[in-house]
């Protein structure tokens, strides 16, 4: 059977397409800068993205490629702070878990946290949103209490606490991201992520609404929210409406796009009660906004910005009180493309003076490198943990820098790591034996 | 007549059209993300825009219709700051003008300013980004000299000297833009702008190539170019390198694309040498980056970062030193799309670098606000006045130490018709008269053929 197509018709239709084609073109071309659909072209990317990684035979993103085939590769018993590690990463299951470690990295303790049997009615998520493959999400702030239970955000997903046994003693359905800190007072601060209100869309008119800004939440170990802080309105209080209007740099119209991620707020610091005050005190909230460089503290009774510093650091995350005067960050220095060798970076900062030094790595020691992620922790006796996300590593170093512990998260030996999310030493009174009889007490040996 | 087209071959056109259409859209995301039509597309959204401005009623940008006849709308001859008052706007024809008139309004001293005239071999500039029509570029950094010629730049352009017969002195084929200032030793310092060095590329592998970036230039009264800073050097070097990267927002792909005006140098400010000094001094300089609202303070000698302010203002410009620890800041405040109405006010700051402490000096509550997008500049009077602009209306006014305005200007380029934008309104200290500006016409018209009188 033929389709009889008169020429004129034929002819019609050639140049409408040619047009088409032009037309698509152009509007190709023009979309991301203006377009209402931007949130829809990201979509799109990410999917051609991933197309290209599975025809390339890439890593799929969360995995490395890497010959290493031990766990621990520097292991000096004496030089390390003492303690068991907890590791939230990646599995060989491309699922996400979270792990407890010993020095010789055998694993004391383990949650297997699969977001589609732990959460299978997401409803607090919209639709287009939900997770569709594996691993749901990372594992963010993974904290464990005194009774053994971890806390933790699935990435800009929800909170939630699950008792040794992994049995799931509550579900919290908010977004929450990131950090999940102690506020000193039993409770949590965490990152979180909420719609814009109304009378707030009208205050900062370039945000393009619906949009979901970030907040800070302070919940309860019962899985509550206690109190919710919009960042826009910190900043805004504190006459800083500039750091909303970073990501755009057209000359008249400031307004950005719905899915535009302002600020990306990826830790939330409590000054703790120990420390010895100087220009931060007990009760200061340290937070970090990735996408501006900024890390800001505030008085989280007065809301007012007491300190604040931008540009120093390049996408950095986890900065950490060191003491009542000096700040120390994660600094990624993601300032390359992937293909340009690049370190990150370490740094100290005194808030007193501004001024910043390189802690770690010096002119001598071997680089790492995490363009997005990343962790550290200042341990009691001096040594730094550090967590090179993208290595598939943890790397321990003593206060002259010289490694003391390196730990690797093996996917598949000889050949692929898993991403490791956070690495933390836990305190002593943590080890093999009471996260065993926990697991007793919640039913399973 | 007609063509006889088998089933699968219809079909299979059909799909080879959607499949096309895709494509190209798909290309065209990939091709936008690279920068690689990036004039191209600029030549096309030109186009666009012209398409839109030749359609009837159709007001070209720079132009506001209005029915006012006299210039001088408000003149409270006690409290205006005395003076002649430099204004750099446009004329009916579209050509960009400077033009010096007394507080009744009348214009004592013109300069045709045409970029067309002055400049038809510009060589220094790529075809695809020189001017298409008239005004060409808007006229920056005016500075009269005490012989009575005009220093200026046309924006992203070059720089010129005209005497006062409006005869072309130099011309500095470099792409100055914004700002032009003394520097205290009798050179000027201006915005900059050219091609990022191999050496820097590989210093900054996240500015995707080739691109311009923005510099500091010092010039000399004769023209000549005397030094040059990249404005991405002076940031690496004070470990702020976080400023190049704060306009993406992607999660991995970090580069920036050449086009994207990461910083948006908008003004360059000398400590006045006769200044009280405090928190700044001598040797100072104040940059203004309007696309990262920052304002910073260096000092020359070191080429230290002392001061740097970030977020408390909205698209700033002009920043000047009140005294050794006070800065005053037009803030554009620019925070959101106003369609017409106007709830979005711009403002005057005043901002203690002592203290952090910043107030609103301008409006005030009961003050009648004014708005600027882009553009703006504002003068301190040393008697307390400020001198302010509302580029778009066309509109400079000047108020006293209570936000009265004791003075209101408006270009008109066409009586009872037009307004069109200033760019720049500065008083002139009061050597500067009518009798001098005519002396000095004289003199060149005396010494050259063709002058305009």
């Amino acid at each position: 059977m033929d389709v009889k197509v008169p020429l004129p018709v034929l002819l019609a239709l050639l140049v409408i397409m040619i047009g088409a084609v032009a037309g698509a073109f152009i509007y190709g071309v023009t979309v991301p800068k203006t377009g209402p659909v931007a949130n829809l072209v990201f979509e799109l990317k990410e999917a051609l993205q991933q197309t290209e990684d599975a025809l390339r035979g890439n890593n799929p993103y969360g995995y490395i490629d890497s010959n290493q085939e031990r766990v621990v590769t520097v292991r000096d018993e004496q030089a390390m702070q003492p303690g068991l590690t907890l590791i939230a990463a990646i599995d060989k299951d491309f699922n996400a878990m979270v792990r407890v470690v010993s020095s010789t990295g055998d694993v004391v303790q383990e949650w297997v946290v699969d977001w589609y049997e732990l959460w299978p009615d997401p409803n607090h998520i919209q639709k287009v949103k939900q997770p569709k493959k594996k691993p749901a999400a990372f594992v963010h702030g993974a904290q464990i209490l005194a009774d053994h239970s971890l806390m933790f955000n699935f990435e800009y997903l929800g909170m939630m606490r699950l008792d040794a046994c992994s049995n799931v003693m509550w579900r919290l359905p908010y977004i929450t991201h990131h950090s999940l800190m102690p506020d000193g007072q039993g409770n949590f601060w965490a990152g979180g992520r909420n719609w814009i209100p109304e009378e707030d869309a009208k205050r900062y008119p370039h945000l393009r609404t619906p949009r979901l800004i970030d907040t800070l939440v302070r919940v309860s170990p019962e899985g509550e929210i206690l109190e919710t802080i919009s960042m826009p309105d910190i900043l805004s209080e504190n006459d800083l409406m500039g750091f909303l209007f970073m990501s755009t740099t057209r000359n008249f119209d400031t307004s950005v796009n719905e899915g535009v991620d302002v600020l990306h707020l990826n830790d939330a610091e409590v000054f703790p009660e120990d420390m010895e005050p100087g220009l931060f005190e007990p009760g200061d909230i340290m937070l970090s906004l990735r996408n501006i460089n900024t890390i800001i503290v505030i008085e989280p009774d007065t809301r007012r910005i007491k300190y604040l510093r931008t540009g120093g650091f390049v996408r950095q995350h986890d900065p950490d009180f060191v003491d009542g005067n000096t700040i120390s960050i994660y600094d990624n220095n993601h300032s390359a493309p992937e293909d340009v060798e690049i370190s990150s970076r370490i740094v100290t900062l005194d808030a007193r003076t501004d001024e910043i030094t390189v802690r770690y790595p010096t002119e001598t020691d071997p680089a790492f490198y995490s363009n997005v992620l990343g962790n550290h922790q200042l341990l009691p006796n001096g040594n730094i943990l550090i967590t090179a996300s993208f290595e598939g590593r943890a790397l321990e170093i003593d206060s002259s820098n010289k490694p003391v512990w390196e730990y690797f998260n093996i996917v598949e030996s000889g050949e692929t790591l898993g991403v490791i999310i956070e690495a933390s030493r836990l305190p002593v009174e943590l080890t093999a034996e009471s996260f065993a009889s926990a697991r007793q007490a919640c039913g399973t040996p | 007549m007609g063509i006889r087209l088998p089933v699968p071959v219809f079909v299979a056109l059909l799909i080879i059209m959607v499949g096309g259409i895709t494509g190209a859209f798909v290309y065209g995301l990939f091709t936008a993300k690279s920068g690689r039509f990036s004039n191209e597309i600029f030549i096309l959204e030109e186009a666009f825009q012209q398409i839109q401005e030749q359609m009837p009623f159709a007001i070209r940008y720079g132009y506001v219709a209005t029915d006012l006849e006299d210039p001088v709308t408000v003149r409270d001859e006690t409290q205006i700051y005395p003076g002649l008052t430099l204004i750099t706007t446009v004329n009916k024809d579209f050509e960009t003008v400077i033009h010096i008139v007394n507080d009744e309004g009348e214009r004592v001293h013109e300069w045709a300013a045409d970029w067309y005239k002055i400049w038809p071999d510009a060589d220094h500039i790529e075809d695809a980004k020189k001017p298409k029509k008239r005004p060409a570029a808007f006229l920056h950094g005016a500075q009269v000299l005490p012989d009575h010629s005009v220093m200026f730049n046309f924006e992203y352009l070059g720089m010129v000297r005209l005497d006062a017969c409006s005869n072309t002195m130099w011309r500095l084929p470099h792409r100055a833009h914004h700002s032009l200032m003394p520097d205290g030793n009798g050179n000027f310092w201006a915005g900059g702008r050219n091609w990022l060095s191999a050496e820097d590329g590989k210093r900054y592998p996240h500015l995707i190539t080739p691109r311009l970036v923005e510099t500091l230039i010092l010039v000399s009264p004769e023209g000549e170019l005397l030094e040059e800073i990249p404005i991405v050097d002076l940031l690496d070097d004070n470990d702020l390198i976080g400023l190049m990267l704060l306009s993406p927002i992607r999660n991995r792909n970090f580069t920036l694309d050449a086009n994207v005006d990461i910083l948006h140098l908008n003004d360059i400010e000398v400590f006045p040498e006769d200044m009280t000094p405090g928190v700044f001094g001598p040797g100072d300089i104040m940059l203004s980056l309007r696309n990262i609202n920052t304002v910073l303070v260096f000092n020359r000698e070191t080429m230290r970062v002392k001061y740097m302010r970030t977020g408390s203002f909205v698209r700033q410009h002009d920043p000047d030193f009140v005294d050794g620890n006070t800065i005053s800041i037009y803030d554009n405040h620019n925070i959101g799309p106003v369609d017409g109405e106007k709830e979005i006010f711009t403002r005057i700051l005043t901002l203690d670098a002592g203290t952090g402490e910043q107030s609103i000096r301008f409006p005030r509550e009961g003050d009648a606000g004014f708005y600027s997008r882009a553009l703006g500049k504002h003068q301190v009077l040393p008697n307390g006045n400020v001198l302010i602009i509302e580029p778009r209306e066309g509109r400079a006014f000047e108020i006293n130490n209570d936000n009265d305005v004791v003075w209101e200007y408006i270009s008109l380029t066409e009586p009872g018709k037009m307004t069109g934008a200033i760019t720049e309104a500065s008083r002139l200290p009061t050597e500067f008269t009518a009798e001098s500006f005519a002396a000095a016409r004289q003199s060149c018209a005396a010494t050259t053929s063709g002058a305009q009188p």
